[in-house]
């Protein structure tokens, strides 16, 4: 028979392991995933515009509270609910999405607050530049889907920008400067 | 005397000006409705209701106001079309049966002469129920046409249950949160 102290350095080992192990893939959620910018208009009201398309995935081990999340989101897909301004929007003097279709954002340093995330610090890349960015959680939640039968984490994130820091200065400060980012994200773990 | 009348006249039209009220037609390219609502308790759903037309009058000195905005809910914008057929059934926004939502309002609550909560009807579905607006900004200032434009972000919170919309309760949340933009133009 074992004494106990002989247990104890493989089970930590053990566990060890198994943390290390539990890194897992999550595929981003499209139906509950989204990136909607927050701008102030002539000092009077939130002008919002959202982008409809993003895709990624996001590597997360809560046990070991690490992750990275890699997300693409589609500059074309912007919708600001005016065709003619979201065209606007779309050009030089703004996303120019003819030069930088896509825009991404890689988050490689996980805050956590206990369990769950309450930060994703990386870099965002816009009109080809990029920038460190730190988005807050205001929530986080993992859950098992009812439908699906599959572990979901997700949750709301924020974070502000200046769009002169990627270069797009048009109008500064007649058009304001600060953006604020609104980000919906839930991403479905791939592995059971 | 003719002095003394002058400046009567005077004193009388700036008091009514004062307490005439202000029309504004809200500008339906600054004007929107957003709904949010907590999914799974993790994630906040969103949609948009808008281009919105309607019209707003008040008078700060006075303490008072009215309000008129108007929603085609038919033209709910989640930025997915299966999410929006989806709300529009019958057992959400039933915009079928009730294709218009309505939020009109005559308590009008100012702060440094700012209008900071809109107290009035929301009716949905054809459910009329209390809703107030509060303000979280609100300004005024002259647009290139050098004409007045006032407008601010207001939000609300109402309970969808109370509407009769019960579908995927407990899952989709109860609260539904509304964030308004508003801008109106000084007629």
């Amino acid at each position: 028979m074992p004494k106990k102290k002989d247990c104890l350095l493989p089970l930590l080992a053990l566990l060890a392991g198994a943390a290390h192990a539990e890194m897992a893939t999550y595929a981003i959620e499209p139906t509950h995933t989204q990136v909607m910018f927050e701008i102030l208009h002539n000092n009077t009201s939130t002008l919002r515009g959202r982008f409809d398309k993003e895709s990624g995935s996001v590597e997360f081990d809560r046990a070991g509270r690490q992750g990275k999340a890699d997300i693409t989101v589609d500059v074309a897909s912007l919708d600001t609910g005016l065709a003619a301004f979201t065209k606007n929007l779309l050009k030089k003097n703004f996303l120019d999405v003819s030069l930088a279709p896509t825009a991404r954002f890689v988050g490689d340093k996980f805050v956590f607050d206990g369990d769950k995330v309450s930060a994703v610090e990386g870099e965002l890349t816009l009109l080809g530049k990029s920038v460190p960015v730190k988005l807050t959680a205001q929530r986080f939640n993992c859950y098992i889907s009812p439908l699906i039968r599959r572990e979901i984490c997700g949750g709301d994130f924020e974070t502000t920008i200046r769009r002169s820091d990627f270069g797009m200065d048009y109008k500064v400060p007649e058009i304001a400067d600060e953006v604020h980012l609104v980000i919906q994200i839930e991403a479905i773990k791939q592995t059971p | 005397m003719r002095l003394a009348l002058a400046a009567l006249a005077l004193v009388a039209a700036c008091g009514s000006s004062r307490a005439a009220p202000v029309a504004y037609r809200l500008d339906p390219e600054a004007t929107f409705v957003y709904f949010e609502v907590l999914h799974f308790r993790t994630s906040t759903l969103r949609g948009r209701f808008g281009p919105l037309a309607g019209f707003v009058r008040f008078d700060a000195a006075a303490g008072t106001g009215e309000i008129g905005i108007e929603v085609a809910t038919g033209m709910v914008d989640t930025g997915m079309q299966v999410f929006d057929a989806r709300l529009r059934q019958p057992d959400l926004l039933a915009s079928e049966g009730y294709p218009k939502a309505w939020f009109v309002a005559r308590e009008f609550h100012f702060t440094n002469g700012q209008p900071s909560e809109i107290r009035g009807e929301f009716t949905l579905r054809g459910e009329s129920q209390p809703l107030s607006l509060v303000a979280d900004r609100f300004a005024c200032s002259n647009n290139d046409a050098g004409r007045e434009v006032c407008g601010g972000d207001f939000h609300a919170e109402f309970r969808r249950s109370a509407f009769g919309m019960t579908f995927g309760l407990p899952f989709v949340g109860d609260t539904v949160r509304l964030r308004v933009r508003v801008e109106g133009v000084r007629e």
